[in-house]
């Protein structure tokens, strides 16, 4: 998997353990503030293993959150992503207005006119009775 | 077609001119690199040491209320630490060095910590100076890097920001508490002050041109704003509230010119404060050697976390 370096989250180094202990690894923290929300990436930490990550997660980012009801410790180690220096990944060769409601901005000024229109109608049958 | 370094230095330095913002993972020059992280080592270093003047008031608070206060703002400062050698370390991790190497430079003084941290707070008008305005200058700094270039310090410094918003107040309010005391209590305030005020002008550093690393910091945008340029904006926002509250501050050449839109004040003593930032301050060694008792008495923490568990999902 190493090879795969441009794979992998931005700097994604294991801290070298001392000898003979278990090594620290870098997490990544997301904390979800209510069931309406994503789960927000706050920052990172080091945890020699998952349960501390989260001990640590609350430690460092939860100390006056009014509400919190998840907490996501990922290792960095298990984040794949895309490399920042690799623009044609994201280039965007064609159009893609049609995608958008601002590609569809012809149709305000349509019904503008047929509003206008309608209104003069009225108008103008009004004035037929009156 | 490979490029040179110095090809690479040039396309580096268009892109940050550009306003291009750099993340851990990128390529950047050496000096870029050894800048960032000498900023925010010390940065990091001054969290810690920062906690310690205010530590010793934890056990001597006036009231339960201000004692939890204090002892919270105590733990943000620590906090604030883990998350700034966090960015140092990724910073660090290609020149090989460790979070436990950044420990023990700081330990045997082979980086710095802010000059405001090398100095006695013999009352609690001076938990509540520095909670004010030593905090407020922090915020003067620190504010203006949220531009800087180097994106995860400045992530990092808006949780950073948004705490410091607190300890203010909670700074803001103890002085204010002792304004409002007994002609001793408003003493003791006003002692303070004159004690905090030459550290104060101190703590944004000289006017560039005598700091050979700033220009670099300013050059790559790792800093926006120059020493002075943060200085002036301490004093445009905190000596009005200062002179408001009736303190005196001890400089009888302090004023406003209107002229040239600036303060002009007594320069204060630059050989003094190189003298404190190198490990030479009234309280260096002291501060240091509590920080370092503090590591020792800690390690049985970390010998437990190190010792090998089997990890879910390996």
């Amino acid at each position: 998997m190493s090879e795969q370096k441009s794979q992998r989250a931005p700097e994604a180094v294991t801290p070298v353990p001392p000898e003979g202990k278990a090594p620290f690894y870098v997490y990544e923290i997301f904390i979800q503030r209510n069931h309406d929300s994503h789960h927000e990436h706050v920052y990172s930490l080091l945890a020699p293993d998952d349960q501390m990550a989260l001990v640590l997660a609350k430690e460092n980012f939860l100390r006056r959150e009014e509400a919190c009801i998840n907490i996501w410790a990922v290792r960095r180690d298990h984040v794949v992503a895309t490399p920042y220096d690799d623009p044609d990944f994201f280039a965007r060769t064609t159009d893609r207005s049609y995608r958008n409601p601002a590609g569809y901005r012809q149709n305000m000024y349509k019904w503008r006119k047929y509003k206008i229109q309608a209104n003069a109608g009225h108008d103008e049958g009004e004035h037929a009775h009156g | 077609m490979s490029l040179s370094y110095e090809e690479k230095v040039a396309e580096f330095q268009a892109k940050i001119d550009a306003g291009y913002k750099v993340e851990a993972s990128d390529w950047m020059p050496d000096d870029y690199r050894l800048g960032a992280l000498r900023l925010i080592q010390m940065h990091a270093n001054s969290e810690i040491m920062g906690a310690l003047p205010e530590r010793e008031w934890v056990p001597k608070a006036p009231t339960f209320r201000r004692k939890l206060a204090i002892l919270a703002k105590v733990q943000d400062e620590m906090g604030h630490g883990q998350l700034l050698f966090r960015v140092a370390e990724d910073l660090a991790a290609p020149l090989g060095k460790s979070r436990k190497e950044m420990i023990d430079e700081l330990l045997t003084g082979k980086t710095h910590f802010h000059n405001v941290f090398h100095y006695p707070a013999p009352t609690w008008a001076d938990a509540g100076i520095i909670a004010w305005l030593v905090d407020g200058a922090a915020v003067v700094t620190q504010g203006s890097l949220l531009k800087t270039s180097y994106a995860p310090y400045a992530r990092c410094l808006e949780r950073i920001c948004a705490e410091e918003v607190f300890h203010i107040q909670h700074g803001e309010d103890i002085c204010l508490t002792l304004m409002e005391g007994t002609p001793a209590q408003r003493q003791m305030l006003q002692e303070a002050l004159e004690r905090w005020w030459e550290p104060l002008m101190h703590f944004f550093g000289p006017k560039e041109n005598l700091s050979h690393h700033s220009n670099t910091l300013l050059r790559y945008r790792i800093k926006v704003k120059t020493n002075e340029e943060l200085r002036q904006k301490f004093l445009s926002k905190y000596v009005p509230k200062i002179q408001a509250l009736g303190l005196r501050i001890p400089d009888p050449n302090l004023r406003y010119n209107q002229e040239t839109q600036e303060w002009e004040y007594t320069e204060p003593n630059w050989d003094r404060f190189f003298q404190v930032v190198k490990g030479n301050g009234p309280l260096s060694a002291q501060r240091l050697g509590l920080r370092k008792m503090s590591y020792e008495e800690g390690q049985w923490v970390r010998s437990v976390l190190e010792q090998p568990l089997a990890q879910a999902g390996d």
